[in-house]
């Protein structure tokens, strides 16, 4: 039992721990401090857990990725929640902690960091009210899991002592040695528990880790799991060439068996937006063991059916066929996992955009929502937001939110479609020159904070070089940021141009009172925009114009790489529930969306709006080209019966749109499902589906995610 | 130029593979259970669909037919229109529509080559259908030749009511006919406005020629004969490569209403 006494003690000694180090060699008071952050971190198993590992969220911590913090972090409120359970005398020792702590957390060092440049255009925290917002984490990341299951705990602890020996950063190494000491620390107290309640499997496997290096699958999937949950990694990278030197030997039931134990605590970690399991793809060093293990992994992810974990299925023209085939019948069986990516369009994509060789960019990982990394060799964490049809409207209403009527960019005349899009240009570019720099300090900071010694020590170079992950260590150190509302902005430009500069059915004014008036008294005008050409019909004038979008905001990232010195700066078009999250603070737009109406979901058409089938949908996806970014989301709805009665022809649709789409998220749903469950949700407790870059249980989401799913065109064979 | 009742892309049901399909306006038969009665006049026509209309009059005030009227209700004079469309482009409700447009025939393949990617995956193709799309012979000609220039995988779907000479000419530039029987000998003309001689005629002639032909029956229960009358039909027919079974559905009788003609009540 965790009482609130518990937490407070846990609180107080952990930041006393970071003042007592405040002045301590980075490596060593980072240390420290997981020691005692572990100590508090980890729970009991439950009764079916196969795997040691599950933990609680501790009001302050240190860890890479928080949900709203990166590093050493403090969440206020919990603090608040906790001293408002225990006694007086506590109750002020931690108040008074947390007044020292506050400004000392990684968060608040990074923005007390911050130029004007930033601070005058963006608040700190984001609230997704203003055309771009800031956000905190080291999080995309991929450690060298196969590394950590060949050597084990000693054998690493071999290749640093080693390293270390030739001279170099003392207490970089010695810092990371005691971080392995502290994760077979863990693995025996585990141990210790699993045999007092006669967990005999879990117990030997924590004993064994602590010892040598796995000797098995289920050593191998346990040392994986108390690492990721100790060193916070939340996306697991290529299980099935990890695991494949483990499945020799071992039957098809009893690896299912595993992996499903294995799966149940990335669900019981609930970070819908990670968990990624990668299988299948190119440059795997076991391919056809890693095959069969993939294809299990395939087969236990259907029969877990949850929305964790995110299993992607990576593909290439002459990989064993069986691979896609089974994720067909996930598919068919209206299970939404694996989601698809095609290698031999990303692979290309991913040498141009990252600039480099073909042989590294076989290693790309799509990671979170849909992200791209190369796996233990780049950092790429999306730590900004921008939205793209807040800008629009701010550019047209002289730099102001309508809804709010605050000016958030600078006003900028025009004159003609030219004049207009080049304004709107240059208030991309002036917030992502904001949000790069702060990407780049974010980094800085938390370098200048920590080693993030579990990270360091399984990516590539960092050892070698003597040099922790963001203090020269990591090989390509890039960074991402999240493009919103691309669609509907480009839908608005398109009915912009037609409307009032080509044909001159209204004027500027007469367009800007029909938005700020949400249409109301505008019904005609509202008619003649929706009229106007939309994304996803493989209409030229429209597809042009999303072309010409994504390529503007692809372009204006690039322009910041050099600036800020980062290896690469990318947009990723990835969205998660943001679409709806944001189309509830942004006003009505020239496309005839109404105010606070959800937005198109990543690259997806708007809803309803893709009319001329699923070809057509399919080419205009294929028009954006994705070498300019770091990963895209394509969410697609089917109806069960298409996939069943006509398999062959839905594979065919797939595999012509791969020649050069890159990925997919494909929703099979039995038409009018989710319109009754809206009704009835009580008939579908088990109905997951893609929301965008995460999948949840339709019936717990939010009511305007809801209307926004139900929106999206089912495509089935009647069309 | 041809005229075009609708492409369809993403056609699952009209031959092999995933197909786009063309349906052409104009048909010489007169099937009672007509599915699509808007393909039947070759020129393009109104549609006005009485339940979406506001009863704004706006159609009446731009239609030079005087075509619109509002003395109690909405009421349409579909002999006087000529199909202009101006009434459509200010109908605030989407209430009417032209079935049919003229279009080039390279205006119309390039369309149906955005979706090659997905013939090649799929083994598919092109089809056109209609309407009868031997009515415009010359079109229906020029369009299979562009396709087969393309090498795009040819299917015409027909009812068969054409002279023989015009199914001869088709034979190089058709890969697939989809057939049409729609009623036994002693109904057809009955039921279809025509009797059938030539249609099983130029069937064949086709299969005698060794076209490949996939033969089609509309299914309009206890009106057009039994499964067995059709079976022992298509059984004189060995070279058949497939038999093909349609069932009736009564979308047509909304369509018919809203294009202003009759929907006879035949069962």
């Amino acid at each position: 039992m965790f009482t609130a006494k518990d937490h407070a003690d846990y609180i107080i000694s952990f930041i006393n721990t970071y003042r007592e180090h405040e002045n301590a060699p980075r490596g060593e008071r980072e240390l420290a401090c997981l020691r005692v952050f572990a100590s508090a971190f980890f729970l009991p198993f439950d009764d079916e857990d196969i795997f040691a590992g599950r933990y609680r969220e501790l009001a302050v911590g240190f860890t890479p990725q928080e949900h709203e913090y990166n590093g050493y972090y403090m969440y206020d409120k919990k603090v608040e929640a906790v001293a408002a359970e225990v006694d007086a005398e506590t109750r002020e020792k931690l108040r008074e902690a947390a007044d020292w702590f506050r400004d000392r957390t990684t968060v608040a060092k990074t923005i007390a960091a911050y130029p004007e440049k930033i601070t005058s255009l963006l608040p700190p925290m984001a609230d997704y009210e203003d055309a771009a917002s800031l956000l905190y984490r080291i999080g995309g990341t991929f450690p060298d899991y196969e590394k950590l299951v060949t050597l084990g705990i000693p054998g690493l602890k071999a290749e640093i002592t080693a390293r270390a020996a030739q001279g170099g950063d003392a207490d970089f190494f010695g810092s990371m040695l005691g971080a392995l000491d502290l994760l077979a620390e863990v693995a025996l107290s585990c141990a210790e528990a699993a045999r007092a309640a006669g967990k005999d499997e879990m117990a030997a496997s924590c004993e064994g880790i602590a010892a040598h290096a796995p000797a098995n699958m289920h050593e191998a999937l346990q040392l994986i799991t108390l690492f990721a949950h100790l060193s916070g990694n939340l996306d697991y990278g290529r299980l099935d060439d990890i695991l494949a030197p483990f499945a020799y030997g071992v039957d098809d039931e009893e690896i299912i068996r595993l992996l499903i134990g294995f799966y149940r605590l990335i669900v019981f970690r609930g970070w819908i937006w990670d968990g990624r399991v990668v299988v299948g793809g190119r440059a795997r060093k076991h391919e056809k063991t890693a095959d069969r293990v993939a294809l299990l992994a395939i087969e236990a992810s259907r029969r877990y059916r949850e929305v964790l974990p995110q299993l992607t299925l990576r593909f290439y023209d002459g990989q064993d066929p069986a691979l896609l085939e089974k994720a067909f019948d996930n598919f068919a069986d209206g299970y939404i996992y694996p989601m698809l990516y095609s290698d031999d369009v990303n692979i290309p994509a991913v040498e141009k955009s990252f600039g480099v060789d073909r042989e590294t960019a076989e290693h790309y990982m799509p990671f979170g929502c849909g992200e791209y990394v190369l796996e233990h060799c780049s950092l790429g964490t999306p730590s900004g937001t921008i939205n793209l049809l807040k800008v629009l409207e701010a550019t047209l209403f002289d730099g102001r939110d309508i809804r709010r009527g605050k000016q958030i960019l600078p006003k900028r005349g025009f004159h003609d479609f030219e004049s207009l899009f080049t304004a709107y240009s240059a208030n991309v570019d002036m917030l992502m020159e904001a949000l790069a720099l702060q990407e780049k300090i974010e980094y800085d900071v938390m370098g200048a904070d920590a080693h993030l010694l579990y990270y360091s020590m399984l990516y590539d170079d960092c050892i070698e070089r003597g040099k922790p992950l963001l203090s020269g260590g990591v090989r390509y150190l890039g960074g991402t940021m999240e493009s919103y509302g691309n669609i509907n902005t480009a839908d608005s430009l398109t009915a912009i141009k037609s409307v009032v500069y080509d044909r001159k059915l209204a004027t500027l004014d007469e367009l800007k009172a029909a938005l700020a008036a949400d249409f109301k008294g505008y019904e005609d005008l509202r008619r003649v925009l929706l009229a106007c050409p939309k994304y996803g019909n493989d209409d030229d004038e429209a597809d042009a114009m999303a072309v010409r979008v994504h390529e503007q905001v692809c372009a204006s990232a690039n322009a910041q790489t050099e600036k800020v010195g980062l290896h690469t700066y990318k947009v990723v078009i990835i969205n998660n529930s943001m679409n709806t999250t944001m189309g509830v603070l942004t006003g009505a737009s020239a496309d005839g969306r109404g105010a606070c109406d959800p937005m198109a979901n990543g690259n997806n058409p708007m809803g309803g709006r893709d009319k001329s089938g699923p070809t057509a949908m399919l080419n205009s996806l294929t028009k954006l080209d994705p070498s300019l970014h770091a990963g895209a989301v394509q969410n697609m709805k089917f109806t069960t019966e298409m996939f069943n009665k006509y398999r062959e022809k839905t594979k065919a649709l797939l595999a012509a749109y791969f020649k050069k789409g890159q990925q997919a998220m494909l929703n099979v749903l039995n038409k009018g499902d989710l319109e009754d469950a809206l009704v009835h949700p009580e008939k579908y407790p088990d109905l997951i589906v893609r929301v965008g870059g995460f999948a949840a249980r339709f019936v717990e989401l939010d009511p305007d995610v809801q209307r926004e799913i139900v929106s999206r065109t089912l495509y089935g064979n009647d069309n | 130029m041809g005229t075009i009742i609708s492409i369809e892309r993403f056609s699952l049901n009209d031959g092999p593979g995933i197909r786009t399909t063309v349906f052409l306006k104009g048909c010489p038969l007169n099937c009672l259970w007509c599915h699509n009665p808007e393909s039947k006049k070759p020129r393009p026509q109104l549609s006005f669909n009485p339940d979406a209309c506001v009863g704004c009059g706006r159609c009446a005030e731009v239609c030079p037919c005087g075509v619109h009227s509002f003395a109690d209700e909405h009421k349409v004079d579909f002999a006087a229109c000529s199909a202009c469309g101006k009434c459509v482009g200010v109908c605030p409700a989407g209430a009417l529509k032209i079935y049919g447009y003229d279009a080039s025939a390279e205006e119309i393949m390039k369309t149906v080559l955005r979706d090659r990617a997905y013939y090649e995956t799929s083994g598919g193709g092109l089809t056109v259908s209609g309407g009868e799309p031997t009515m415009q012979f010359g079109f229906l000609k020029e369009l299979l030749t562009l396709a087969k220039r393309e090498g795009i995988h040819t299917a015409v779907e027909t009812c068969g009511f054409a002279p023989t000479e015009r199914f001869a000419e088709l034979l190089p530039l058709c890969d697939l006919f989809l057939y049409d029987h729609k009623a036994p000998a002693e109904l057809h003309e009955k039921l279809t406005g025509v009797p059938d001689e030539l249609i099983v005629k130029n069937l064949a002639f086709l299969l005698d020629s060794g076209a490949k032909v996939i033969l089609r029956c509309p299914v309009v229960d206890g009106v057009n004969g039994t499964n067995e009358r059709r079976r022992a039909f298509a059984a004189r027919f060995p070279k058949l490569l497939a038999v093909e079974e349609l069932p009736y559905h009564d979308l047509g009788r909304t369509k018919a209403k809203r294009i202003g003609v009759d929907y006879p009540d035949f069962k």
